[in-house]
């Protein structure tokens, strides 16, 4: 517990919190804006 | 999968552009909004686990996926100004259109079916039916309204999960690389006031 509090001290700084934010949002945006068919999504994929 | 892969890569080039600061450059994007994509997403989960079958049965599913486009063309137009997103949100229209004219799901043909799952024939693939835990439904080649800005684009084997891909998708990639350079690539427009 001691650990993972001295990591959030050492990387949850509010500028690494924003950029996880952001690319979170990117990732959903890429696979909501998206439409990719991707295969063995039916019985028929062999 | 492959549009994630988009953002994996847009940072490694990030890194490789920025090498330190690029935790910096990506935290100035300045996104507005940044909450409606996620809930798009959400909207669009009943969809992406329905199985195959026709597509009468996800009716529901689909005024849902419908609704969450909307939500992404908001979050788009609040944020038109980072180039990014431009090419993104141009790619979700392209997406949009497309499905719009199709009656409310990404077309697919029985051949890129075969395609993306090796062995299979194309007489396996039901045409009208919705191809199951996707954004597709199976129709042949001249029943598709814009066909070339349908499912047609492939990454065959050896990638390891074959998959087709639109002419939108491609462009939401490229915004999305674009965007995470940072502003000073992407905001550019934003520090002109309109």
């Amino acid at each position: 517990m001691k650990k993972l509090n001295c990591l959030w001290t050492r990387y949850g700084t509010p500028q690494n919190l924003k950029v996880l934010y952001i690319l979170l949002t990117l990732i959903a945006l890429a696979v909501a804006g998206g439409a990719p068919g991707g295969g063995s999504g039916t019985p028929g994929s062999g | 999968m492959i549009l994630a892969l988009a953002v994996a890569l847009g940072c490694i080039a990030s890194l490789v552009r920025h090498r330190s600061r690029a935790f910096g450059q990506i935290a100035a994007i300045p996104l507005r909004s940044a909450w409606l994509a996620p809930l798009a997403l959400v909207l669009q989960w009943p969809l992406l686990r329905a199985p195959p079958g026709p597509t009468q049965h996800i009716g529901v599913q689909q005024a849902l996926f419908l609704l969450s486009y909307l939500l992404l063309l908001v979050f788009a137009w609040r944020n038109w100004r980072l180039t990014g997103i431009l090419i993104a949100g141009l790619g979700v229209i392209c997406n949009l259109v497309v499905i719009a004219v199709n009656g409310g799901l990404m077309p697919i043909t029985p051949g890129t079916l075969v395609r993306i799952n090796p062995g299979s024939i194309p007489e396996q693939w039901l045409v009208g039916e919705h191809y199951g835990y996707s954004k597709d439904v199976i129709l042949h080649r001249h029943e598709t309204k814009l066909w070339a800005l349908s499912d047609t684009l492939v990454i065959p084997p050896p990638f390891p999960k074959p998959t087709a891909f639109s002419l939108g998708d491609l462009l939401i990639a490229v915004g999305v690389v674009v965007l995470l350079q940072g502003p000073g690539i992407s905001s550019k427009r934003a520090a002109t006031p309109p």
